[in-house]
C-alpha cells in the first residue's frame, strides 16, 4: 500500500477539480438543452452550367445568389461547370442533397428536364430553376421579364436612330427571344413609329463570328445605325464599335467602350435570388409554380446612359419606366404578328403564361435579314 | 485523530455541506428558469404549429372559393353569350356582405360593383393573368380572376368578402379561445369596425402591439411564428402565419392557459419532485461525506494502532529478553551473596551482605518491573484466578514493603478491615503487585510523616465483594498536570526534584495495566505538597466468606513444611553452562549431605548421565549447543535414565513456560534466583530416605505495624526451633516491663553507658524474637549512645547524638509495648495448648 500520505494532499484538488468540471457541465447541459432539436440551417445550392469564375451568364448569376445568402446569412454550396446532358447534374443534386441543401437551384435551361426524376425524389428541398418546361410539385420556375428592359431599350433605340433602321441580332426565333424582340419593337414603336427593326439569326445563343456577321450585314446593308442584340457573348458591341454605331448592351455592364454604347439592360441577380430565397425561407416557394420578377421588383434595370442619349430620350425611358411601377403591361392590344392576325385584340393583354410558352411570332412590323 | 483535527474537520464538512447545498439550490432554481424558458420557446413552437393548421384549414376554403370563382370566370369565357345573364343571375343571389364584379382591363366595370383596384395591394397580377387574394382591412376579402381568351386577359371578375362575413365565411373564428383576424404582409392596419372596444383596447396596448410587431418581424423569413407576451392583460401566445399565394396572413392570439393547460401543473410536480430528489441527493451526499471521513480518521487510527501495536510488541519482545538475560548474572550475584552470608559471622561483612542483597534485590525489582509490562504488552498475559487467603495477600504486601518504610524512618499504618472474607477467587499474586507496587511508590516519594495502607471491601452482592485496596502517604503529591501522565509508560513526574528517586517509573503503568485487566479501577487523589492516595478497587468473587479476625479460627502461626534436608548418599546432577551457578547450587546443597555432580554442557550431562544414575537431575533449560529440552530428550533414551525426574531450571517463571516444560517432560521447574530452602524443597520431593531437624516457617507474618514482627527472624535466632523460639518470646514479654524500667531510668539520669549496655542487650532479645523494628531503633540508639560515651566528643556530634537519642526514645519504649503485644498475640494460641497445624 502506497504511503498514504503522499496521496492525500493530492485528493483535494482532485475531489474541487471533478466538482467543478461537474458542475460545469450540469451548467452546460442546461444551458445547451433544447426543447426541439434545432434544426439544421438550411443550405442553400446552385449548379450551373460554365465556370462561374469567368465573366457572363455564370459569374453575374453567382454573385446574385452569393449576395442574397449573405443577406440571409445561409451558407452556400457551388457545383459548377455542371455539362448538360451527362446526368453531371443529377449527381450535383444528390450530392448537394447529401450536404443538406434545402434549396437548390439550377441556373441552366436544360438542367430541370434532365434531372427531372432527381428533383422528384427530393420532395422536402425546394428547387428553383429558369425554364417552364418541367412541372413537379416541389419545382418553381422563376423568371426575369428581361422584355421589359428591352421595352425600354426599344424606345432608346427608336429616340436615337437617324437611319431609320434598327438593327437587331438574335440567336434564334424561340419564345425567349421573341418575346424581347416583340417588346423591343413596341419599344421602338412608341418612339419612332416610322422606325424600323431587322432581325438577324444566327441560329445560335454564342457564335461570335456569325453575330458579327449578321451585324455587318445590319449596318453595311441595311443601314442600321443603332444595333441591338440577344446572345450570350459580345461580339456585336464589338463589330458595333468597329463600324462606329450606337448599339445597346445585354446583361453585362460593358466597360471600356465609347459613347456608341448607349446604354445596357442590366438583370438584379442578387434582388431576383434575394426574392427567390426569401420566398424559400417563408415556406411559399412552390405556392406559385411560375414567378416573375420585372422592372417593378428592380430586378431588371438600365445602365447609365451613354452622353448620346439626350435627356428627351431619358424622360421618355423613364415614364415608360413608371408605368411598369403602376403594373402596365408591354404587350397589350391590339398586337398583329408579321402575318397579319390578331394576336391580342384591343382591351386584352397578353397573359404572362401564354408569354411564356406561346410567343411563337413576330410582331407586325418586325423584319427579318435573309 | 486528535482532537484538534477533529474541531478543523467539522466546520470543514459542514462548509462542504452548505456549499453543496447551495450549488444544488443554484442550479435548481438555474433548471426552473430554464425549463420555464424552454416551455415557452416549445409551446411557441407548438402554437406557430397550430397556426399553420389553423392556416391550412383557411387556405383551404379560400382555394375553394378561388375556384368557384374560376369556374365562373371559365364559363363566362366560354359561351360569351351567355356570359351576361349568368352574371346577372350570380349577382341577385349574393348574400349579405358579399359583393361581385366583372371588370374591364381599363378597371371600368362591366357589371356589379366599381372597384377601386389599387385599394388591394397586389390585386394587378391579376391583369397579367394571375388569380389573386387579396385583403385590406376594413375594405375586405377580394378574390379577383381573369377571364381569358386564346390566351389573353379579356377582363377580370372579382367577389369581395366584407370584414364583417370573413368570420362566418372562412371560420376565422371557429377555434375556441383563439382569436384570429386577417392582416395585410408588413401592416399594422385592424378591421376596427368589426371588433369591440375590448378587443381593440387589447390589440392596442403596447405590449400587444410589440409582440405582433415581433410576430410580423419573424414572418418576413419564415411561414409562421408565435410569441409569449406577458403583461396587463395576462399571459397570451401571439402568433401569425403567411397565407400563402397572397399578401396577407392570418394573425391571432390565444391566453396562455388555453395552450398549456395541464402541462404547468405537470411541470409543478416535476420541479417539486425533483427538489425532493435533489434533496435527498443532498442528503445521501453528505451522509457519505460524513461516512467517508469517519471510515478515513478510523481507518488513520486502526493504522496508527496496528502500527503502535506492532512497535509494542516489538519493544515487549526486546525488553523481556534483555530482562531475562540480566536477570541471570544477577542470579549469580544473589546466589554469591547468599553464601557470604551463610559463610561468616563477621558482623562487618554480613551487613555488607545484607547491602549488596537490598541492592540485588531492587535490581531485580527493577528487571521485573521492565519484564512484567514488557510481558503484558506481549500477547501471553493473562489473569489466573484461583483462591487464596486474603490474609497472606496482605501479610506478604506488608512485610516486602515495611522495612523499607521503617528505614526511611516513616510510620507505617496498616489498617485492616477484619471483616473481610478469609478466602478470595483471585489473581493473588497479580493484586499483591498492585500492593506492593502503591505501596512502595508511596514509600519512595515519602520523605517524612506516614504511609498508610488500608485494605477493606465493598460488598457487591452475595458471592461478589469489591476489594479496596488503598495507599495514602504524606509525600510530595502530584501536580494537577501531571494526573494524566501518571499511568504513561517511562514517565516520572518532577523529574528535577525526584532526581534522587530510584524506579523505571513503570510502577504505576503496570499496576494501572493489571487493575485493567481485572476489571478494577484505580483513583487519584493528590494534594501537591501534601501527599496523594490511590484507591483500588477489584472485583473478587467470594470463596470464604468468614471473616479474618474471626475468634477460634484464626490461622496458625507456624507450617512444619520441612525439616531441613539431609540426604546422605543421594546422588544429584546439576547441568548449567553457567559455572557461578554450578558452584552456587553445590554451597547450597552442602548442609544436605547429597551428593552433587556437576557440568557445563548438555553433552557432558548425557556422558554422566550414561556412566551412573542419578535420583534427581537439575537441569538449565537456556544452553548453548544442546538445550534443556534437546538434553531431556536425549538423555530418556539412556537405560538407566527413563524414569528419572528432571527439574528445569529457568528464569522464565511464566504459566506458559511452566505448562511448556511440563509438555516437554521436566518433571518440575526451579526459578532462578534459586535459593536455598526452595531447592531443599524441591529435592526434598524427589531425594529419597531423607530426614532431619524439623524447622517451622511461619505461615503468615501479622507484620502489621511497625514493630516488624519477623518470626522467621525469631525462628532463626532458635535453630529453627518452634519451643525453643516460643520460650524466647515469653521470657521477652515477662521481662519487658523490667527493661524499660532500666531503660526509662538510664534515660532520665543521662546515664548513657549504662543506657548502651541496656538498649544493646534489648536489640539482641528483640532480634531473637524476630522484632525487627525494636532491633533497628535499638541499634540506632545503641550507637547514638556509644557515641555519648566517647571521650573527646565534638559539640556537633554530641548535638547530633543527642538528638537522636532523644528522637526515638520515646518510640523505643512504645515499640516495647507494641512487640510485646505482639508476642503475646502469638503466645497465646500456643499456651491454650491448640495443635498448629497447617489446614491444607
Amino acid at each position: 500500500m502506497p504511503d498514504s500520505r503522499f496521496i492525500r494532499p493530492l485528493r483535494w484538488p482532485l475531489f474541487s477539480l471533478t466538482a467543478v468540471a461537474m458542475i460545469i457541465a450540469i451548467l452546460a447541459v442546461i444551458l445547451m438543452f433544447e426543447a426541439f432539436p434545432k434544426r439544421p440551417q438550411p443550405k442553400v445550392g446552385f449548379i450551373t452550367l460554365g465556370d462561374i469564375k469567368e465573366p457572363g451568364w455564370n459569374m453575374s448569376n453567382y454573385q446574385g445568389i452569393e449576395r442574397a445568402c449573405e443577406e440571409f446569412k445561409l451558407p452556400l454550396l457551388v457545383r459548377d461547370k455542371v455539362p448538360e446532358h451527362g446526368g453531371k447534374c443529377a449527381e450535383a443534386i444528390k450530392d448537394l442533397a447529401n450536404e443538406g441543401c434545402q434549396l437548390i437551384i439550377l441556373a441552366s435551361f436544360g438542367f430541370a428536364r434532365e434531372a427531372r426524376q432527381t428533383i422528384a425524389d427530393f420532395p422536402q428541398i425546394a428547387f428553383s430553376t429558369n425554364s417552364a418546361e418541367v412541372q413537379l410539385r416541389n419545382l418553381t420556375s422563376n423568371f426575369v421579364r428581361m422584355y421589359e428592359g428591352r421595352y425600354l431599350t426599344g424606345i432608346i433605340a427608336g429616340q436615337q436612330t437617324r437611319s431609320g433602321v434598327i438593327g437587331y441580332v438574335g440567336a434564334m426565333p424561340n419564345d425567349e427571344v421573341n418575346r424581347g424582340l416583340n417588346a423591343f419593337t413596341l419599344g421602338v414603336m412608341r418612339a419612332n413609329p416610322k422606325a424600323r427593326v431587322i432581325v438577324a439569326w444566327t441560329g445560335a445563343w454564342q457564335d461570335p463570328a456569325k453575330e458579327k456577321e449578321n451585324a455587318r450585314r445590319l449596318v453595311r446593308e441595311k443601314g442600321a445605325d443603332v444595333l441591338a442584340y440577344h446572345q450570350d457573348d459580345s461580339a456585336v458591341p464589338d463589330l458595333a464599335e468597329a463600324e462606329g454605331v450606337d448599339f445597346i448592351g445585354f446583361n453585362t455592364p460593358l466597360f471600356g467602350y465609347s459613347e456608341h454604347h448607349l446604354v445596357s439592360i442590366l438583370c438584379r441577380w442578387d434582388i431576383y435570388y434575394s426574392d427567390v430565397v426569401r420566398r424559400f425561407l417563408r415556406e411559399e416557394h412552390n405556392a406559385n409554380r411560375i414567378n416573375w420578377l420585372g422592372v417593378d421588383r428592380g430586378v431588371v434595370m438600365l445602365s447609365n446612359y451613354s452622353p448620346r442619349v439626350d435627356v428627351e430620350t431619358r424622360a421618355v425611358v423613364e415614364s415608360a419606366r413608371m408605368e411598369f411601377l403602376r403594373d402596365e403591361v408591354v404587350f397589350s392590344g391590339p398586337l398583329r404578328d408579321r402575318e397579319g392576325n390578331m394576336r391580342c385584340p384591343a382591351g386584352e393583354v397578353i397573359a404572362d403564361d401564354t408569354l411564356l410558352k406561346s410567343m411563337d411570332w413576330q410582331l407586325e412590323g418586325v423584319e427579318i435579314l435573309d | 485523530m486528535t482532537r484538534l483535527e477533529n474541531t478543523v474537520r467539522l466546520p470543514r464538512i459542514i462548509l462542504e455541506i452548505v456549499v453543496l447545498l447551495l450549488s444544488l439550490f443554484a442550479i435548481g432554481l438555474l433548471v426552473q428558469h430554464r425549463m420555464n424558458a424552454l416551455l415557452h420557446t416549445s409551446l411557441e413552437h407548438s402554437v406557430a404549429n397550430s397556426s399553420r393548421h389553423i392556416c391550412s384549414v383557411v387556405a383551404e376554403r379560400l382555394t375553394r372559393e378561388l375556384a368557384i370563382l374560376r369556374q365562373t370566370a371559365e364559363s363566362l369565357s366560354d359561351i360569351p353569350e351567355e356570359a351576361d345573364g349568368k352574371f346577372i343571375s350570380m349577382q341577385r343571389n349574393l348574400p349579405a356582405g358579399v359583393t361581385i364584379g366583372w371588370m374591364r382591363l381599363d378597371g371600368s366595370s362591366m357589371y356589379g360593383e366599381e372597384l377601386w383596384r389599387e385599394r388591394f395591394p397586389n390585386f394587378s397580377m391579376v391583369f397579367r393573368g394571375k388569380e389573386v387574394i387579396s385583403y385590406r382591412a376594413g375594405h375586405g376579402l377580394i378574390f379577383a380572376v381573369p377571364v381569358l381568351s386564346h390566351g389573353n386577359v379579356q377582363s377580370v371578375i372579382w367577389r369581395l368578402f366584407d370584414d364583417t362575413v370573413l368570420e362566418d365565411v372562412f371560420g376565422l373564428s371557429e377555434h375556441g379561445d383563439t382569436f384570429l383576424f386577417l392582416q395585410e404582409r408588413n401592416s399594422h392596419s385592424l378591421p376596427r369596425e368589426i371588433l369591440t372596444a375590448e378587443e381593440l383596447a387589447f390589440l392596442d396596448s403596447p405590449e400587444i402591439v410589440d409582440g405582433y410587431d415581433n410576430v410580423r418581424d419573424q414572418l418576413s423569413l419564415q411561414k409562421a411564428a408565435a410569441v409569449l407576451v406577458d403583461g396587463v392583460w395576462g399571459k397570451h401566445f401571439l402568433f401569425g402565419v403567411n397565407l400563402a399565394g397572397s399578401e396577407c396572413a392570418i394573425m391571432g392570439h390565444l391566453p396562455y392557459a388555453a395552450v398549456v393547460g395541464d402541462i404547468t401543473r405537470i411541470y409543478d410536480l416535476l420541479i417539486k419532485v425533483g427538489a425532493l430528489v435533489l434533496g435527498l441527493f443532498a442528503m445521501v451526499s453528505i451522509w457519505l461525506i460524513v461516512m467517508h471521513s469517519r471510515a478515513e480518521q478510523h481507518e488513520i487510527r486502526s493504522r496508527e494502532e496496528s502500527l503502535h501495536a506492532e512497535a509494542t510488541q516489538a519493544k515487549s519482545e526486546f525488553l523481556a529478553g534483555v530482562s531475562h538475560d540480566i536477570r541471570t548474572p544477577i542470579n549469580v550475584i544473589m546466589g554469591m551473596n547468599e553464601m557470604i552470608l551463610r559463610k561468616t559471622s563477621d558482623a562487618e561483612i554480613i551487613s555488607y551482605a545484607h547491602g549488596a542483597r537490598r541492592a540485588g534485590e531492587s535490581l531485580i525489582a527493577l528487571v521485573d518491573d521492565v519484564f512484567n509490562l514488557a510481558y503484558m504488552e506481549s500477547s501471553g498475559f493473562r489473569i489466573t484466578e484461583k483462591p487464596y487467603r486474603t490474609v497472606s495477600f496482605i501479610g506478604d504486601a506488608v512485610t516486602m514493603i515495611k522495612p523499607e518504610a521503617i528505614h526511611k524512618g516513616l510510620h507505617f499504618i496498616v489498617d485492616i478491615d477484619r471483616s473481610l472474607p478469609r478466602e478470595l477467587m483471585g489473581d493473588c499474586l497479580r493484586i499483591q503487585q498492585i500492593a506492593v507496587n502503591l505501596l512502595s511508590n508511596a514509600v519512595k516519594y515519602t520523605e517524612k510523616g506516614h504511609v498508610t495502607f488500608r485494605v477493606a471491601y465493598e460488598p457487591l452482592n452475595l458471592d461478589h465483594i469489591v476489594f479496596v485496596i488503598e495507599v495514602r502517604d504524606t509525600g510530595i503529591g502530584i501536580h494537577e498536570d501531571d494526573r494524566s501522565k501518571l499511568f504513561h509508560s517511562f514517565q516520572r513526574l518532577d523529574p528535577l526534584k525526584n532526581r534522587h528517586i530510584d524506579g523505571t517509573g513503570l510502577g504505576l503503568v503496570i499496576t494501572s495495566e493489571l487493575v485493567q485487566r481485572m476489571q478494577g479501577t484505580i483513583e487519584v487523589k493528590s494534594v501537591y505538597g501534601q501527599g496523594s492516595v490511590f484507591t483500588v478497587r477489584l472485583p473478587q468473587k467470594i470463596v470464604d466468606a468468614e471473616p479474618i479476625a474471626s475468634k477460634g479460627k484464626r490461622p496458625p502461626l507456624f507450617q512444619k513444611v520441612t525439616g531441613t534436608l539431609e540426604a546422605d548418599g543421594a546422588n544429584v546432577l546439576v547441568v548449567d553452562d553457567n559455572e557461578l551457578n554450578l558452584l552456587l547450587t553445590r554451597r547450597l546443597l552442602e548442609r544436605t549431605r547429597i551428593r552433587v555432580d556437576t557440568c557445563l554442557s548438555g553433552q557432558e550431562a548425557l556422558e554422566k548421565l550414561a556412566a551412573k544414575p542419578y535420583d534427581v537431575v537439575l537441569l538449565d533449560y537456556m544452553m548453548p549447543m544442546m538445550d534443556g529440552a534437546e538434553t531431556l530428550r536425549r538423555a530418556r533414551v539412556l537405560p538407566n535414565c527413563r524414569k528419572t525426574p528432571f527439574i528445569a531450571f529457568t528464569a522464565d517463571a511464566t504459566e506458559e513456560s511452566r505448562k511448556r516444560l511440563l509438555a516437554e517432560g521436566f518433571e518440575d521447574l526451579l526459578t532462578k534466583p534459586v535459593d536455598g530452602a526452595k531447592l531443599e524443597a524441591m529435592l526434598a520431593r524427589y531425594v529419597s530416605g531423607t530426614n532431619g531437624r524439623t524447622q517451622y516457617f511461619p505461615v503468615h507474618e501479622p507484620v502489621l505495624d511497625e514493630v516488624e514482627l519477623d518470626i522467621s527472624l525469631g525462628l532463626d535466632a532458635s535453630a529453627g526451633s518452634r519451643e525453643i523460639y516460643l520460650e524466647l518470646a515469653s521470657m521477652f514479654v515477662k521481662q519487658k516491663d523490667e527493661k524499660k524500667r532500666a531503660l526509662e531510668n538510664a534515660f532520665l539520669t543521662k546515664d548513657w553507658p549504662e543506657y548502651a549496655i541496656l538498649v544493646h542487650a534489648l536489640k539482641s532479645s528483640a532480634m531473637s524474637v524476630g522484632g525487627r523494628g525494636l532491633a533497628r531503633i535499638a541499634e540506632k540508639l545503641e550507637n547514638a549512645t556509644r557515641e555519648l560515651t566517647q571521650k573527646d566528643l565534638s559539640p556537633e556530634i554530641e548535638e547530633t547524638s543527642l538528638t537522636s537519642v532523644y528522637a526515638h526514645h520515646e518510640t523505643l519504649m512504645r515499640y516495647c509495648d507494641e512487640l510485646t503485644e505482639r508476642l503475646k498475640d502469638v503466645l497465646a494460641p500456643e499456651e491454650n495448648g491448640k495443635e498448629v497445624q497447617n489446614p491444607e
